[in-house]
């Protein structure tokens, strides 16, 4: 007989989600919320009404129904991910968990693990709150595709939401760093991104029908990145994560910034809309916090590639992304490829609408990310006495940001995603690793973001002006 | 399985080597005590072997098998104890067993008997049920044992093992260890506490600023003690007889023996054994001590960091 193989990472999550006295509180507690808001929403809605208009007029539900999802949303898109942000980044602070890596365990098994164990609990959670959903499709005013549709998004939103977060929890930044992204992430960015694509989807597209289908191919390729991502950090040997870079390394990147970060604002013509910032600032912050050593490691990537297409032939391709621990280098493989492609473009003068948007959305997802990371990294990593000046150079640098996005806001054209840089910086500031050698790679990326910011306040200045005349 | 650590180097910052240029190998049945001051290396290299960093050079092999181009093998031969206890508080020691055990592949019956089994061999039975937070600081390290013998591996890297043991979870560890060497496991162990590892290793390794120390060349220039019983004479009026007899360094007396300290050697402890006889000095017992792990240690090592 076979037996049933059940990843031993989520068998492990679940049994200790059993016993974690947080979650059986929550479990016993959740269901009170819930009917705390229906009873709530309820009496809100009742008050002032008649029994006629009642009977006669378009329903309860809709009131209840919306209070009950958005609660529910949270529990799942922001509670769930948090439980096990914070249990990742207490495991990995731990030698032991470590062990896990010299067992048969593959870090794509080790990240699926858990976001097995997180989608269990979010169904449990799901499971809790139908009967309440069920009462309030019951007092009508909510047709049925929504009631059934919204907590298949919900479910949809929850594990892009863990997948993403997952994937900072185990990268390798210090514990600090990555909390602050994570409350980031969790408070700001992913509720507003997960909005404004709910509301680009219903403006641009019209049928939601369609809006569904681009969102859920949008959902699966931003949790499949992210576990990617996860299992990438992940993949051992650890000391290759968070060992010195090597000073031919520091030249090399300090290249690649320079290539990328300026040669995106003179190579590629700007056609490109807000929503295409949103989507840039969040890949800046996840390429950001997923780039580690090993990306750049030639040495490493290749023994990784060697090992895995020896051990799996077939998919060889693509494990490569997820076992040898080379997803960012792939990343700003892509993205110099993109700037090769461009370069010709820009000095031919053509003028090509779809390349534009693609080669734009590459540019700034990884120029961005190049600036962010490398700053937030050397900024960690450069002798105190320069960490003074290194903040106030970054503050200016933010306040520069701030001023291009509020004239992007009035109409301009801003680097919006070159505010995020902010707290990553101070954040990175705050981690007591020294290491002298990084002051030049971080003044080189730093001329960069400086580079950028003057750049994109100059292109929303011109923009401004051009639409007053 | 032959386990050989072929030239390991590896560096952490600016060119200090942690393990420089490192090689000594080992075999099944065998139990290597692996000593060193702090900051040796000793850690660094075990944690290459167990596959949990890479070296700047140099390789491992597993009866040919490199842990760096075959990481699957070494997890399938190798169980790793470091010195950090289990943290996963809130797991049971069957549970944590369990997962460790799946994590190794195994599966049903499989599964349960390779559980059972260690869990009877290091007599974990009755607290199978108890969380990791409940036990003591020895029987967590009868836990990590535990689980690094979970798939019955080939070879058995142990780091401070008895470090913060009472002296009888010593004395248990200790025939632990020698039954799993009984059993033809190859054992590398490492520990402070050199008189005990000299009473289980069937050899031993120094390491110093990440290079191994030549102990036998140091072995042979040591000082060899002589523990030497005289018929009719107590030993502290033996002490001043001895002292006159060239050759002899030192005499300490105690109990019914006294112990007089010669240049190693065949020829002196031969010279000895004849100028007692040349004294009429009627010897009862005439016993060479070889020099003892301890003292190797400190006559070899400065104590100083990589």
């Amino acid at each position: 007989m076979k037996h049933f193989t059940m990843n031993p990472i989520a068998l492990r999550e679940l049994r200790q989600l059993v016993r974690a006295k947080t979650i059986l509180f929550g479990v016993v507690i959740y269901p009170m919320v819930l009917f705390f808001a229906l009873w709530m929403s309820l009496s809100d809605a009742l008050q002032g009404k008649s029994a006629v208009e009642l009977v006669a007029g378009p329903g309860l539900g809709s009131v209840p129904f919306s209070t009950i999802s958005i609660v529910t949303g949270l529990i799942m898109v922001v509670g769930v991910p948090g439980y096990f942000a914070a249990k990742t980044i207490r495991e990995a602070s731990k030698d032991d968990s470590r062990l896990e890596f010299t067992t048969l365990i593959s870090p794509t098994q080790y990240i699926t693990g858990k976001l097995t164990a997180g989608f269990l609990l979010m169904l449990v959670a799901l499971a809790l709150s139908l009967p309440f959903t069920a009462v309030a499709y019951l007092l009508r005013g909510v047709d049925l595709s929504t009631a059934l549709l919204t907590p298949a998004i919900l479910l949809a939103y929850a594990v892009v939401s863990l997948s993403i977060i997952l994937m900072m929890a185990t990268s390798t930044l210090h514990k600090s760093l990555k909390g602050i992204a994570i409350l980031i992430l969790l408070l700001i960015v992913l509720p507003m991104t997960f909005t404004s694509s709910g509301i680009f989807a219903v403006t641009e597209l019209g049928s939601s029908v369609e809006a569904i289908i681009v969102f859920s191919t949008m959902a699966v390729v931003a949790a499949t990145v992210a576990r990617a991502y996860g299992a990438s950090n992940v993949a051992p040997p650890y000391s290759h994560r968070v060992g010195p870079l090597r000073r031919t390394e520091l030249i090399l990147l300090a290249a690649d910034a320079l290539v990328i970060g300026i040669g995106s604002q003179i190579a590629v013509p700007h056609k490109f809309d807000d929503y295409g910032y949103l989507c840039t600032s969040i890949a800046a912050i996840l390429a950001t916090i997923c780039c580690g050593r090993s990306a750049f490691d030639p040495e490493i990537v290749s023994r990784s590639f060697r090992l895995t297409a020896k051990a799996h032939p077939r998919t060889r391709i693509l494990r490569l992304l997820t076992a040898t621990g080379s997803a960012p280098g792939v990343l700003f493989s892509m993205m110099y490829m993109t700037v090769a492609l461009a370069l010709p473009l820009a000095f031919l003068k053509l003028d090509n609408d779809f390349y534009a948007v693609i080669a734009t959305f590459f540019f700034e997802f990884g120029g961005a990310a190049v600036v962010f990371g490398s700053v937030a990294r050397s900024v960690a990593r450069t002798a105190k006495g320069l960490k003074v000046g290194f903040m106030l150079f970054l503050v200016a640098i933010s306040a520069l940001n701030a001023l291009a996005v509020f004239m992007a806001a009035s109409g301009g054209f801003g680097d919006s995603e070159s505010a995020l840089a902010m707290p990553l910086c101070i954040a990175g500031i705050v981690i007591d690793k020294t290491r002298y050698a990084h002051f030049i790679w971080a003044a080189i990326t730093g001329l960069s973001a400086l580079l950028i910011s003057l750049s994109s306040l100059e292109s929303s200045y011109r923009t401004i002006k051009r639409q007053v005349k | 399985m032959k386990i050989e650590i072929k030239n390991i180097v590896k560096s952490f910052q600016r060119g200090v080597n942690a393990v420089d240029d490192l090689s000594f190998s080992f075999s099944s049945g065998e139990v290597v005590g692996f000593v060193g001051p702090n900051g040796a290396g000793k850690t660094t290299t075990m944690r290459i072997l167990a596959t949990m960093d890479i070296p700047d050079s140099g390789d491992i092999l597993l009866d040919g098998h490199s842990v760096l181009d075959e990481p699957e093998f070494a997890h399938r031969s190798i169980g790793f104890m470091p010195d950090d206890l289990p943290s996963l508080g809130d797991t049971t020691v069957d549970e944590y067993l369990d997962f460790f055990g799946r994590a190794y592949g195994l599966r049903g019956k499989a599964l349960r008997d390779a559980v059972e089994g260690v869990e009877e061999f290091t007599s974990l039975n009755t607290f199978r049920d108890k969380t990791l937070s409940a036990l003591s600081k020895g029987m967590k390290q009868r836990v990590s044992l535990a689980r690094a013998l979970v798939h019955d591996p080939a070879v058995l890297v142990m780091d401070e093992p008895a470090n913060g043991l009472d002296p009888r979870a010593r004395i248990e560890l200790r025939e632990l260890v020698k039954a799993l060497a009984e059993n033809g496991k190859a054992i590398l162990i490492s520990s402070h506490i050199l008189s005990e590892l000299e009473e289980m290793c069937t050899t031993s390794v120094i390491i110093e600023r990440g290079a191994r120390v030549d102990v036998e060349k140091v072995a042979k220039s040591l000082d060899v003690w002589v523990k030497i019983r005289i018929s009719g004479i107590e030993p502290d009026d033996a002490r001043p007889k001895l002292l006159e007899i060239p050759g002899v360094k030192e005499v300490q007396s105690g109990g019914r023996f006294c112990r007089a300290r010669i240049e190693s050697g065949d020829g002196h402890i031969a010279a000895l054994a004849s100028a007692l006889v040349e004294r009429r000095l009627l010897a009862v017992h005439f016993e060479p001590e070889t020099g003892n792990l301890e003292d190797i240690f400190m006559q070899v090592t400065k104590g100083s960091l990589a």
